[in-house]
């Protein structure tokens, strides 16, 4: 009896091991974007306070880079209301309504380098953000969308995630395609899905399609490369992001208030 | 004498560390320190073999709450407490014996670089493998190799002001 228990005892700690480490890979491989981004949202009820305060005291050594952004907004933003103030003039067309609305908000958390980046806004439920809206950069290029949100905060998913897509085009041929991230180096995604007989050439400028997350028209990036995939029938384009994910700090969330119809028809098919 | 105030005013510290500053650094996308390992690299000589796979489990859930990271840390820092008493041996013999914590003293520091780069390295491989899962291997390998030197230099460091602090 003595001997079966001494032996019970020196191998409790390699099953244990065993065990454990079964059940961790076992959870890891099988997690989804969502459980990674809820773990986020409980730490950052703790960690995203004190990050936003840390950002705080960083914020004052980017102020001149800040406002010269902000001012080359502010022109084109006035060049672009005198156009329409013209038109107006001239047509009276109906009083528009667009059915996107704009908010601001900080980045307090950012990650780039892992193979799942995802990052953390100062908005959540309170201030009326939701999952699956999108999220632009202060230049209106594609950073990512929200997924789960807390009452102050939403974990966002950035563009460099595997678990990322939305459709993209090319402005200049319209073919459409499925933007991803294979991994590996942040400032280059994929448009896939392409017809092999899609004309690209290096600089195209590559745009968001129609979706309930993102408004149709935001850059995303310039093709790089262009190459046929594996089987021939299609291509694969490199596209290199416009957005800096290393370096997020002010960013647009956008929603559409079309979102819910949108995807509630879509969703039948 | 085990000093526990000391190790959990460390764990915090370390834990602090990693999710503030180390998960925030911008550097480069090869170099990524997985600093918290340091914890258990320096827990007491005598912690049992149950001990260290408890802390290390538990570590690594810590740290895949902030990470976002579903099992990942674990996988990894369980690995490190298993081996740990293992590499031990292996790196420092007998030498150890009369000493509290893991470094300086009857330790020579060529047996405690050998320790922290297998350990280190093996947490830093785990972790990168298991995140990369086979895809960019030379990006990873580089990541692995470049982020465990950056790592044990680290713990080099935090070993010496520990020992300095506790003694």
């Amino acid at each position: 009896m003595n001997k079966v228990l001494i032996l019970l005892k020196r191998v409790a700690v390699p099953v244990l091991f065993v065990l454990i480490e079964v059940l961790a890979i076992g959870y890891y491989t099988r997690a989804t974007s969502f459980t990674r981004a809820r773990l986020l949202t409980i730490s950052n009820r703790v960690t995203a306070n004190v990050e936003g305060a840390l950002r705080g005291v960083s914020d004052y050594f980017a102020l001149r880079e800040e406002n010269d952004v902000l001012m080359q907004r502010v022109a084109y933003l006035e060049n672009r209301l005198a156009v329409f103030e013209e038109n107006e003039e001239a047509v009276r067309v109906e009083e528009s309504s667009t059915p996107y609305y704009f908010t601001s908000a900080r980045v307090v958390k950012n990650s780039v380098f892992g193979q799942n980046n995802f990052f953390t806004i100062n908005k959540g439920l309170l201030d009326d953000v939701e999952g699956n809206m999108a999220i632009l950069s202060p230049e209106g290029y594609v950073v990512g969308y929200t997924i789960d949100c807390s009452e102050h905060f939403s974990v966002c998913i950035s563009v460099a995630n595997r678990d990322f897509t939305m459709g993209g085009k090319s402005t200049r041929s319209e073919y459409m395609g499925s933007i991803s991230w294979t991994g590996g180096d942040w400032r280059r995604i994929q448009l896939t899905d392409i017809p092999y007989y899609a004309n690209f050439a290096p600089g195209d400028t590559i745009v968001s399609t129609i979706s309930y997350r993102f408004p149709p028209g935001r850059i995303i990036g310039t093709v790089e490369k262009f190459e046929p995939s594996e089987d021939r029938m299609n291509s694969n384009v490199v596209v290199k992001l416009a957005a800096d994910l290393s370096k997020l700090d002010k960013v647009l969330v956008v929603r559409y208030m079309g979102g819910e119809e949108f995807e509630s028809l879509h969703s039948g098919y | 004498m085990q000093r526990t105030i000391e190790y959990i005013l460390f764990f915090v510290a370390v834990v602090l560390l990693q999710a503030l500053l180390f998960d925030n650094l911008v550097l480069t996308r090869y170099v990524v320190p997985l600093y918290y390992v340091v914890f258990l690299l320096l827990l007491p000589v005598n912690t049992g073999r149950m001990g260290l796979l408890i802390m290390g489990v538990l570590l690594g859930a810590i740290m895949d709450i902030t990470m976002g990271t579903p099992g990942l840390n674990i996988i990894a820092s369980a690995a490190v407490g298993f081996a740990r008493p293992g590499v031990m041996n292996i790196s420092m013999g007998k030498d150890v014996q009369h000493e509290k914590i893991p470094f300086g003293g009857a330790i020579d520091n060529k047996s405690f670089l050998l320790y922290a780069i297998i350990l280190v390295g093996l947490h830093q491989t785990l972790f990168f493998g298991f995140e990369s899962l086979g895809s960019h291997f030379f990006f990873t390998l580089s990541k692995i190799i470049l982020s465990t030197l950056v790592t044990v230099v680290l713990v080099w460091i935090t070993a010496a002001l520990f020992r300095k602090i506790t003694n």
